[in-house]
């Protein structure tokens, strides 16, 4: 097994909300392992956002932390290097580059930030604009608005790359992208993956996609994780009611696709007014008598290194009792 | 028996520079055509045309006929007037536009804005309106008090479920959604899907679905047509097109989606990007992309039925195998 680049263990985040707190993160634990493609799926709302941002300690944590190859980031020293090493791109490449700069001072800036000296910065720009496929020459005296929609994506993973960070953070990178140039930024991406050994955080709602890139998956619901595993496994053998739901939500863009399914009944319940037991309780095609009262913890289900939140896999309580002990 | 709705040789065009070239589109009562592409590619232009409702900077040329059961004479949507569009417009063929969130007017409540739409087309008196925006507001799935919220207090899936309220509010025979669940979550999304599936049914609606997305349309259309830089390259039913494309956009749009279960990792992308419509390149559009093509790619090809129902502009069509492609492994930005 590959070693941990970062640890996130029992974190929670609250914001205000008009009736008490928003739980977004409510006790989410994490490995994500050196060189791994680790993706975060789950509907809008769910916290992936907010995990992302707290991983970069862009949020305050109301409780749990954040380690980085075993040391926990907190403190003003170990946030500057926790920035050096994790980097992050945004979903929405238009907002994210600022339009009075030209390239070459947007993929320079974070070399400023970080003191380091001067006479790197031309090589080391360069061949970020390299790594994602962009000619130097042509593009740094450029302003974003004289670039396309994945020519700004790829000056925005540039900037990133640019400290040689071990890890990235990618929030829906390609939910704004045209069909092709979606599939030419995630080749960049998988490239740099291999070739720098980069581990890749991808946060995503569409679980076809996630099926095809990542190692592992985590699902989120209402700010927990409420399974996770290898990406063929949570994908194609969900053990979670609701990742099961989520897949059988997906559409389908084959000959045979479509049929009838049992959908999902109503929305994503508010943060701040999480349910009693298992929060996916109310939704949950399955639920049977404690749901309402017992929060379920992660508890191995289905594959080796598989793990579901759900009490129909804790031996001494679900249905399918010792059956799903085989992690 | 004529179609629901002929569009011949539609083209429009800005400053002179073709964005929508030479469509032709027929759509029989109830079928649920869908319309795909990448943005630019003119398939939401090709929709407002339909509507009239394109901005004045472009200029709009070609047949559109609407034949509604409902209407005593065919309709021909292009010489209407602004006023005539008027009558045309909600009563006979309505817009789900894209991005609900945007489209409802944030300081009218719901009902206020249903109750607009139905009274602009229909004398009606108060408690019929009423039951009428009630039973509007059950068909799509919500109840009937959601109709006194204002838009910021309803979810997206909400939202999306008022506009299509709104789009039925006069019992049209064509509804046109460009992209209604491209900024919802799977879950929502397959909902609103079904629902409109379920609509079309019940209400014997014809719909033109316009989406990106491949899985979209699979699930919900009878046929699909794919458009790329202004025109149609390939259309037919579609498990037709899915299971066998015919020309090499859809073949690689089609190998760029990562279909659960099949291969994993990335498929090579298509290097490149759409043309603009200023510099189009001569012959086939897809040319400088295309990795099958050859010098007979510089003349245009035609639309032309290859297999049962289905057409491919490609001179090569129909492929029977697809010869296999070296992977574009360096991907360097062009453009």
């Amino acid at each position: 097994m590959s070693e941990t680049l970062m640890e996130v263990s029992d974190l929670a985040v609250h914001f205000k909300a008009r009736k008490g707190a928003a739980r977004a993160l409510d006790g989410v634990s994490l490995e994500w392992r050196r060189g791994e493609i680790l993706g975060v799926v789950g509907e809008s709302g769910c916290g992936k956002s907010t995990l992302a941002r707290a991983m970069l300690a862009l949020v305050k944590p109301a409780a749990g932390e954040v380690s980085l190859n075993g040391t926990p980031t907190n403190g003003r020293g170990s946030v500057r290097e926790l920035r050096r090493r994790v980097q992050m791109i945004f979903q929405d490449p238009y907002q994210t580059l600022n339009p009075r700069q030209r390239v070459r001072a947007i993929v320079t800036e974070p070399l400023v930030v970080q003191g380091v000296p001067k006479d790197q910065h031309d090589a080391r720009v360069q061949r970020a604009m390299e790594d994602v496929g962009l000619t130097a020459e042509r593009f740094l005296t450029r302003y974003p608005h004289q670039l396309s929609g994945g020519q700004r994506q790829r000056v925005a993973i540039a900037a990133a790359l640019v400290l040689e960070p071990d890890g990235l953070i990618c929030d829906e990178p390609v939910s704004m992208l045209d069909a092709s140039v979606r599939s030419q930024i995630l080749a960049v991406l998988v490239e740099l993956q291999r070739r720098r050994d980069l581990a890749l955080v991808f946060i995503t709602h569409d679980l076809s996609l996630a099926w095809s890139l990542c190692d592992r998956i985590a699902v989120m619901y209402l700010g927990r994780i409420v399974e996770q595993g290898m990406a063929v496994d949570v994908i194609e053998r969900p053990k979670h009611p609701y990742t099961q739901a989520l897949v059988t939500a997906i559409p389908v863009p084959t000959a045979g696709g479509g049929g009838e399914r049992e959908l999902l009944k109503g929305e994503l319940p508010d943060a701040a007014a999480v349910p009693s037991g298992c929060r996916f309780h109310p939704r949950c095609p399955r639920r049977f008598e404690p749901c309402d009262r017992v929060d379920p913890e992660l508890t191995p289900a289905g594959q080796p290194d598989q793990l579901a939140a759900c009490l129909l896999y804790e031996p001494t309580r679900g249905r399918n009792g010792a059956g799903a002990a085989d992690g | 028996m004529s179609a629901l709705l002929d569009i011949r040789d539609l083209r429009v065009t800005h400053n002179g520079h073709p964005i929508v070239d030479g469509v032709d589109l027929r759509i029989e009562p109830g079928e649920a055509v869908g319309l795909a592409g990448e943005s630019g590619c003119g398939k939401t232009t090709t929709a407002l045309s339909v509507m009239r409702l394109l901005p004045s900077s472009l200029r709009q040329s070609g047949k559109i006929t609407l034949t509604p059961p409902t209407a005593r004479k065919p309709i021909n949507i292009d010489r209407r007037t602004e006023r005539g569009m008027s009558f045309v417009r909600w009563r006979h063929v309505s817009l789900v536009f894209q991005g609900a969130m945007n489209s409802l007017d944030p300081v009218q409540r719901v009902d206020a804005q249903i109750a607009e739409a139905i009274r602009l087309h229909d004398r009606i008196g108060s408690k019929a309106l009423r039951a009428r925006i009630d039973e509007l507001l059950t068909t799509v799935g919500l109840t009937p008090s959601l109709g006194h919220r204002y838009a910021h207090q309803l979810s997206g899936g909400q939202r999306q479920r008022v506009m299509v309220a709104l789009a039925l509010a006069c019992s049209p025979s064509l509804v046109i959604a460009d992209e209604p669940t491209t900024a919802l979550d799977v879950v929502m999304q397959a909902q609103v899907l079904q629902l409109l599936e379920r609509l079309r049914e019940e209400l014997g609606l014809a719909l033109i679905l316009i989406s990106h997305d491949m899985g979209v349309l699979a699930e919900t259309c009878d046929r699909i047509a794919i458009m790329y830089a202004g025109r149609i390259v390939e259309t037919g039913p579609v498990r037709a097109v899915l299971s066998s494309p015919q020309h090499p956009y859809t073949k690689r749009l089609l190998d760029s989606l990562p279909v659960i279960g099949g291969d994993r990792g990335l498929a090579s992308p298509i290097p490149g990007a759409p043309p603009d419509p200023s510099a189009m390149p001569e012959g086939c559009r897809f040319r400088p992309r295309c990795p099958y093509a050859k010098d007979q790619c510089r003349t245009d090809p035609p639309l032309r039925e290859v297999g049962a129902g289905q057409s491919a502009a490609c001179h090569f069509a129909p492929w029977t195998e697809w010869p296999a492609i070296e992977s574009a492994e360096a991907v360097g930005a062009r453009g």
